[in-house]
């Protein structure tokens, strides 16, 4: 008898341990996943009928920001500091105006014309409200130099024959009359003009222009605040 | 400081530079760079005043200085910038009477 107990006892006791076991959840097929940072938060759930084995997060790049957010660019961010990979070319505030500058070298020479510029980028980002680009010579000294200074974008016609500095006021854009050239200005070729966008200083010329190599030019551009 | 280069479509060096644009490259490629770049001006410089002859001038580098000496002396017409002192420049940019 206390062993028809015991049976029924364990037989109890086992089919109980089965109850559960049939119980469990099924296992579920693995599968990975990825994501990409966004400007929200993001709850990553594995696909109906699975289960997550890894998520790889994709890396944060310069790219990826810049993508995220438009305001991402190298002039936001102080000048020579880098951040995720992007360095930062905005200067200290000079005199109330951002100021990008830099030099180039022409090679050999470039040819530019009415339609066909040479283009520096300046990195501000916007439209500069200013800019000047300056030749120098071979050496540390300027002994002779052709000069543009603009302000606005829409800067050049009837200009002298000598090179030189000239200037343009945004009086002289608005209504396209012809501009009288201050008497200092008087090296300034007839060859030469500028114009800007938010990317590029850009230097035209009249057909068979040459910027020569082997001259150092110095170029300053600035957006007033 | 940023440091950069331009090719034109050939991959022909047309400019070495700093700031943005172009292909970043290291101070040390710029300075050897720009000592080529001022090296030939010379060169052509020297060419095109007869102080030396083609002969003078490396191998490698004949062909591009001769071609640079005929394309000046092609454009002999155009005058040239007048030559002024430090001082003079400075008094013009700061607005001052010629």
């Amino acid at each position: 008898m206390s062993y028809n107990t015991d049976l029924q006892t364990n037989n109890d006791e086992l089919q109980t341990i089965l109850n559960t076991i049939n119980a469990l959840p099924e296992v579920l097929p693995e599968q990975s996943k990825t994501a990409t940072p966004s400007l929200s938060s993001q709850i990553i759930t594995p696909d109906s009928g699975k289960t997550l084995s890894s998520v790889q997060v994709s890396a944060i790049t310069k790219e990826l920001l810049a993508n995220l957010d438009s305001d991402f660019i190298a002039y936001n961010i102080a000048k020579d500091i880098d951040l995720f990979g992007l360095v930062g070319t905005l200067e200290a505030s000079a005199g109330g105006a951002e100021i990008s500058t830099g030099e180039f070298y022409i090679a050999s020479h470039v040819d530019v014309d009415g339609s066909n510029p040479y283009s520096i980028e300046h990195g501000l980002g916007k439209t500069p409200d200013f800019a000047i680009v300056v030749r120098g010579s071979s050496t540390s000294t300027i002994n002779s130099f052709a000069a543009a200074l603009f302000v606005s974008n829409s800067c050049f016609s009837n200009m002298s024959k000598q090179a030189g500095l000239s200037y343009f006021s945004n009086e002289r854009t608005n209504n396209g009359a012809a501009y009288t050239i201050p008497s200092y200005a008087k090296y300034f070729t007839s060859e030469y003009g500028c114009l800007a966008d938010e990317t590029y200083i850009k230097i035209y010329g009249k057909t068979g222009s040459t910027i020569n190599g082997g001259n150092k030019h110095f170029w300053l551009a600035g957006v007033l605040i | 400081m940023r440091f950069y280069i331009k090719r034109d479509e050939l991959g022909n060096l047309t400019c070495i530079g700093t700031g943005p644009g172009g292909t970043e490259i290291t101070e040390a490629e710029y300075n050897t760079l720009l000592s080529e770049i001022l090296e030939k001006s010379a060169l052509v410089d020297q060419l095109y005043n007869g102080e030396i002859t083609i002969d003078d001038v490396p191998a490698e580098w004949q062909e591009e200085i001769q071609r640079r000496v005929d394309e000046r002396i092609s454009a002999q017409g155009t005058a040239e910038d007048p030559e002024i002192s430090a001082e003079e420049a400075l008094n013009i940019i700061l607005g001052g009477e010629a």
